[in-house]
């Protein structure tokens, strides 16, 4: 379970986050869904511990992650907004790397390694390195780093950008998954059949503020159209940041 | 060691070392020195071993025969062959020999363009045979007149170079002091910038440092690594140092060069603090500059230092307590004593090897403190 509450965050005289809020829960897909510059990434640094937020408090399960960023952490799987891979390194090196930092050693870790590797179909790249991969073959080595120690809450910025059809069946697959077994599932995203298709809970994100938040249904019904792409424009106010 | 943070420095290790160009560039650091002495070594060799013959215009040769020949016997030649120049021109007077035989200076006039350093020296060797002869011919002529020649020199003056052949090859052991410091930081650069900056730019700092790790230990395990590099750096540079000593003919210089394995070995040693500064300097530069090209052009204006800061400390001729104790400064003098088979400082080495090591602990604590803010974890 993830909460933000009352998030403000200043970038010199930018305010990006002007008071945030909302929860995403267990064994539900959340969809934070916003245009570009609505603060969906800096809201997710802010989990990460990464952003030292202005006020506001954010929480994993019950941890303060200003408190005890370290076991906050522990608890998450992170796919963020631009990931580099170690292009020196194998995809197998590489996930070890992550599945080490996160205490899996020895066997447990081997383990987990082939359990990821089977799930995310990637055999065929597990030991070459990473230099030089597809965005298909990068989006599973990042997804592989992020679900390795199988932790209780995925946070994903932008998944499916520049992905092919296939990766995001893939990808689409694997949240259901996640989400079937209990996990609780955070995605940024500003394509709306994306977040149409898979979320449970929308967070509509513009201008520091969530604009509104419930299910499609909800939103719909909130703005009175038939569409979710309509009931954004329409709660947004404005067709600004809309993907094709 | 625990696991986490032996994990953390494998992936270090392994990310720098299969950067197979820019590892082999920076080991390229451990030869230029080397060659560099015996490149100067060889050149000043030759340029003792052999006198380079010359050619002078001579003009009234005539007047003065004895001279030629006495010029050939030193290798300046008068008959110049068509390709040739003269280096100057000799005019002896048509007045030569009335005068001398009168007892009246003669007079030899040199004209040419002195301005060149080699000319100078050959000017210089031309007068010598002038000023021989002139001494004897002064020589004879007070004896001639029943006066003995010592009464004409007051004084005897005998020169005693007191340089042991130890110190006088001191210049090129201090040399030797200067690649060994170079070789510290050049050898680490690359892995520096690509694990800080470079990481920062290829988007996985983030990732990383958003994983359960202290940035602490993420720090260290840089540090380590990098400054693991910089000592295979030394090692190298110290190994092929050993090798090009062992065979340049310094005995032709009259030069006895003591590089031994025990001497490789401790400043070796020396160096280990040296390259844990030098790698927490580098990686906190690189750190603070926003992208890689940035920390790369601020970093090969630091490299400057370990040349630039031995040899202006020596042209300047400053002596200040300070400088066996500052890090660089003081690791630079006790090498310099070392190989010039001086007493060493053993104190000042301490001292500086704990400052060298207390200011690495503070560039340390300043990059974990740093990464916890967005400043230093966006490059912003």
């Amino acid at each position: 379970m993830l909460t933000v509450d009352a998030l403000e965050k200043s970038f010199g005289e930018v305010k990006a986050i002007d008071g945030i809020e909302f929860r995403a829960n267990d064994g539900e897909i959340t969809g934070l869904l916003g245009p570009n510059g609505a603060g969906k990434t800096t809201c997710l640094r802010s989990l990460f511990g990464l952003l030292q937020p202005d006020s506001g408090e954010v929480w994993v399960d019950d941890i303060d992650v200003s408190k005890d960023p370290i076991a906050a952490r522990q608890r998450l799987g992170i796919f963020p907004d631009k990931f580099g891979l170690y292009e020196r390194l194998t995809t197998k090196e590489q996930v070890r790397y992550f599945a080490n930092i996160h205490g899996l050693t020895g066997d447990a870790c081997e383990q987990a390694i082939a359990r990821v590797t089977a799930a995310l179909k990637m055999s065929d790249i597990v030991d070459r390195k990473t230099a030089g991969f597809s965005q298909g073959q990068r989006m599973k080595v990042a997804l592989a780093q992020a679900l390795v120690h199988q932790p209780q809450n995925l946070i994903l910025d932008e998944p499916t950008r520049g992905l092919d059809v296939m990766s995001t069946r893939l990808l689409r697959d694997i949240l259901l998954d996640l989400k079937a077994q209990g996990h609780c599932v955070l995605f940024s995203s500003h394509v709306m059949h994306e977040v149409a298709a898979l979320c449970d809970k929308v967070v509509i994100v513009a201008g520091g503020k969530v604009a509104a938040q419930g299910t499609i249904e909800e939103l719909c019904a909130l703005a009175g159209t038939n569409q979710l792409e309509d009931a954004f424009v329409k709660i947004i106010g404005s067709d600004e940041g809309i993907a094709a | 060691m625990s696991g986490l943070f032996a994990c953390l420095l494998k992936k270090e290790w392994l990310d720098a070392v299969r950067d197979k160009r820019a590892f082999t560039a920076a080991m390229m650091i451990a030869f230029v020195g080397p060659v560099m002495i015996a490149i100067s070594i060889m050149i000043s060799v030759n340029k003792i071993q052999t006198q380079e013959p010359f050619y002078i215009q001579l003009e009234g040769a005539e007047q003065f025969p004895s001279l030629v020949d006495a010029l050939k016997a030193k290798a300046i030649l008068t008959d110049i062959p068509p390709q040739k120049e003269a280096d100057f021109s000799v005019t002896i007077s048509p007045e030569f020999t009335t005068e001398l035989n009168k007892g009246e200076p003669a007079e030899i006039v040199i004209r040419g363009d002195f301005s060149e350093q080699t000319t100078q020296i050959r000017l210089k060797r031309f007068k010598r045979v002038l000023t021989a002869f002139a001494s004897e011919l002064g020589a004879m002529r007070l004896m001639a007149r029943g006066i003995s020649p010592a009464v004409v020199n007051p004084f005897k003056i005998i020169e005693q170079d007191t340089s042991s052949a130890q110190s006088r090859a001191g210049m090129i052991l201090k040399m030797i002091a200067t690649f060994v410091l170079m070789s510290v930081f050049v050898a680490s650069t690359n892995v520096a910038i690509d694990c800080s900056a470079g990481e920062r730019e290829r988007n996985s700092l983030e990732f990383l440092l958003a994983q359960p790790v202290k940035p602490l230990s993420l720090v260290m395990a840089k540090t380590l690594n990098t400054s693991f590099f910089s000592l295979v750096g030394a090692a190298l540079t110290l190994l092929m140092m050993g090798i090009v000593i062992a065979y340049l003919p310094f005995h032709k210089l009259g030069l006895t060069i003591n590089f031994s394995v025990e001497m490789g070995l401790i400043i070796w040693l020396v160096m280990v603090p040296l390259a844990i500064f030098a790698a927490t300097f580098q990686l906190i530069t690189s750190f603070k500059s926003k992208t890689f090209k940035e920390a790369q052009s601020y970093i090969s204006m630091t490299i400057i230092l370990p040349m630039m800061v031995p040899m202006m400390l020596t042209m300047a001729n400053v002596e200040h307590p300070a400088l066996e104790w500052l890090p660089l400064t003081g690791q630079n003098a006790f090498i310099a004593d070392m190989v010039k088979g001086e007493a060493v400082n053993m104190m000042g080495l301490l001292l500086s090897s704990m400052s060298t090591l207390s200011l690495a602990a503070l560039f340390i604590w300043l990059m974990a403190r740093g990464l916890k803010t967005e400043k230093m974890i966006l490059g912003l």
